[in-house]
């Protein structure tokens, strides 16, 4: 009797264990999209001067590619664990706009999703192959490292002629030699009583009109390009986008 | 009478037996091609991806000789006269001595300017030509056999010649061996594939700037300044060919209008996409061995560096799908003075890498 009674309870332990590390488990899926205050915004909304900034200046958008790092997820025994190391999300190029992490993870409930936009100084003094290839690197002499975003586009100025802007967002360059980093932290609550599993989607939204928004807003008449030897466009940028990211669980 | 029979039986047995092992007294031993590995310089291999290497076409060293005999060998084009070598000269970092557009056999002139052909294997979009038409350099290799104004030959006949030279089929023999005692049949596939082997393996990484960035050796002042410009707003070039301390490539492969022209006689990667948006839009091609391959531009437009760098300056035109990484293409380009001019060309012959273009392992066989 005590025999059996041992089988049960070792074969219910096996069963459960088995149940821990299979169906318990998921491996989370990222999608990464773009809109204009709300409208959303593809590859084939380029290249047309249709939206109106915050100032008022009526724009288009060229190119548009960030990069975010240390992609972890937050729930009430982890305060991040890791997703993916890096992801360079390119709209151009329709590279980076999804993904599905390797990272096995309990299925449970989930806090938040935080993630670094750009590299924090540790992790871009280091060399990322597939970064360089893609030409993702910022000018050595201001800083060096790799971009942030490169969000490129035309404008029409005060005096109704088409101009050029780039918010290329990296590095920060002081004074020949002082450079200070550019890179913040993100964190995305998500709605109470999330649980994630191999069914949900974290959709991360960019509202690419938050950039011209929030704290700053920004005047393309006086800003507007080159941005990245500009100190004080670098600043501005950088506080603008604390605003510029949203979550949704699909 | 039972016992003889039974003997009978068993030598029947065993003669069988001995037939077999008559069979399999020599079995046919396949050959089996020399494994190449590709030697990366250390520099590429800390800054780049793995080269493309195709799974279905692995390096041989038989395979990359065939591929290189078959380069240098008149014999793929329709009147024997021009190989690949013809347009694509070693000395001149493999394009067409200088031509601003090559000549094919016929004595018809082509529209575009001849590229380079060294550190393709890093090309992770793996789409060739300066509008992209190709995909893999096994595709493109076919193309140049077949274009009425260059090789001018159909594949039928090139193959025709070939399986009628009893060294080439002795050397597809080897480069791609039967499993069993037959000849290795002589295909386009198979051609393109040697041929497209022994182009993965021309690399150039031996330039004055890449013994600068392994600390070997320093630059001028003035190549420095230019390195400078290279990357900041005075020349703005590193968006597009990169910067070469950390993509020692010198581009990124992808297609861009770096605003030549507003009407547009070759509309470039439109022809391959059939999308108005990339009208007039060309491969941006490397920065290196500048020296040997004038003139410039997918139509050769430019004869100097000078030329090409006054383009940027002060030439650039707008159009409607022109780059929006030629930051200063309202004022007509980034306004050089001839001092920054000098030090950015000084800069870009740093580039030219003297050891590529007399390096033995890419002539003649
Ligand atoms: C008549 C001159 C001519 C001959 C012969 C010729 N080529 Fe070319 N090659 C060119 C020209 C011109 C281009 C650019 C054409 C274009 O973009 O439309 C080119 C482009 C290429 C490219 C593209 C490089 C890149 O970066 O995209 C490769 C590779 C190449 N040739 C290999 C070959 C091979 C292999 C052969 C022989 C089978 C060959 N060529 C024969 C003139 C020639
Ligand atoms: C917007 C992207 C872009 C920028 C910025 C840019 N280039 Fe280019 N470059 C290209 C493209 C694309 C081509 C090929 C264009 C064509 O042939 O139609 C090219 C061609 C060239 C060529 C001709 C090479 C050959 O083999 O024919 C040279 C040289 C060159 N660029 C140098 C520079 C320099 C120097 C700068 C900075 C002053 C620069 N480029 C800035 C995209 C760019």
């Amino acid at each position: 009797m005590k025999k059996i009674i041992l089988l049960l309870i070792v074969s219910i332990f096996i069963f459960s264990c088995d149940n821990d590390d299979i169906s318990q488990a998921f491996n989370p899926k990222l999608k990464f999209t773009f809109n204009w205050d709300g409208e959303p915004v593809n590859l084939s909304d380029f290249n047309d001067i249709k939206y109106t900034n915050e100032n008022g200046e009526q724009l288009s958008i060229t190119r548009l590619r960030y990069l975010i790092s240390n992609i972890s997820l937050v729930n009430s025994s982890s305060d991040g664990t890791l997703v993916k190391d890096f992801n360079l999300v390119d709209l151009t190029n329709q590279l980076g706009l999804g993904f599905t992490a390797t990272t096995l993870l309990p299925i449970t409930n989930y806090n938040a999703i935080k993630f670094t936009v750009g590299f924090n100084e540790e992790d871009n003094i280091l060399e990322y192959p597939d970064l360089n290839i893609v030409n993702w690197n910022w000018n050595p002499n201001l800083g060096g490292g790799y971009h942030i975003m490169q969000y490129e586009g035309l404008f029409i100025n005060s005096i109704a002629e088409e101009k050029p802007y780039a918010m290329h967002l990296g590095t920060r360059k002081v004074s020949a030699g002082v450079y200070e980093p550019n890179h913040f932290e993100i964190t995305l609550n998500f709605e109470e009583n999330t649980v994630l599993n191999s069914d949900s989607e974290i959709e991360i939204q960019m509202n690419i009109a938050e950039w011209f928004k929030n704290p700053n807003t920004w005047d393309l008449n006086v800003l507007s390009a080159p941005l990245m030897p500009v100190y004080e466009a670098q600043v501005m940028m950088h506080e603008n986008g604390s605003t510029v990211f949203s979550v949704k669980v699909n | 009478m039972k016992n003889i029979f039974y003997l009978l039986v068993v030598f029947l047995v065993l003669f069988s037996c001995d037939s077999d092992d008559d069979v399999i007294i020599e079995p046919f031993v396949p050959f089996q091609p020399t494994a190449f590995t590709l030697q990366i310089p250390q520099y590429f291999a800390d800054k780049l991806p793995a080269p493309v290497i195709p799974n279905d076409n692995p390096f041989t060293v038989e395979g990359i000789a065939l591929g290189r005999k078959l380069f240098y060998d008149p014999i793929l084009s329709g009147d024997s006269t021009q190989s690949c070598a013809s347009c694509h000269n070693l000395e001149n970092a493999l394009t067409d001595n200088n031509l601003q557009f090559s000549i094919g056999i016929d004595g018809i002139e082509g529209s575009r300017n001849a590229m380079p052909i060294f550190n393709l294997a890093w090309n992770i979009e793996d789409k060739f030509f300066w509008d992209g038409r190709s995909i893999g350099l096994e595709g493109q290799a076919e193309q140049p056999v077949i274009d009425p104004v260059e090789m001018h030959n159909t594949w039928q006949n090139a193959v025709v010649d070939l399986k009628n030279s009893t060294e080439y089929q002795e050397l597809f023999n080897k480069a791609f061996p039967e499993q069993t005692d037959i000849d290795t049949e002589i295909t386009k596939e198979l051609t393109t594939k040697a041929i497209a082997q022994f182009e993965r393996t021309i690399i150039s990484s031996n330039s004055k700037f890449d013994k600068f960035v392994n600390g070997e050796v320093s630059l001028t002042a003035n190549e420095l300044e230019g390195m400078s410009i290279f990357n900041d707003e005075r020349g703005d070039c590193f968006h597009c060919h990169g910067v070469g301390n950390n993509n020692p490539l010198f581009t990124d492969n992808r297609f861009r209008n770096n605003g030549l022209d507003t009407v547009f006689s070759d509309i470039g990667l439109e022809m391959v996409t059939d999308n108005p948006q990339d009208k007039g839009k060309f491969k941006t091609p490397s920065l290196r061995n500048l020296i040997f391959t004038a003139p410039y531009m997918h139509d050769g437009r430019f004869a100097t560096l000078d030329e090409v760098i006054n383009h940027y300056s002060e030439g650039v035109v707008i159009s409607p799908t022109i780059d929006s990484q030629m930051l200063f293409a309202d004022q007509g380009g980034t306004q050089m003075t001839s001092i920054e001019k000098a030090q950015l060309k000084a800069f870009l012959l740093t580039l030219t890498d003297n050891e590529f273009t007399t390096n033995p392992a890419y002539q003649a066989p």
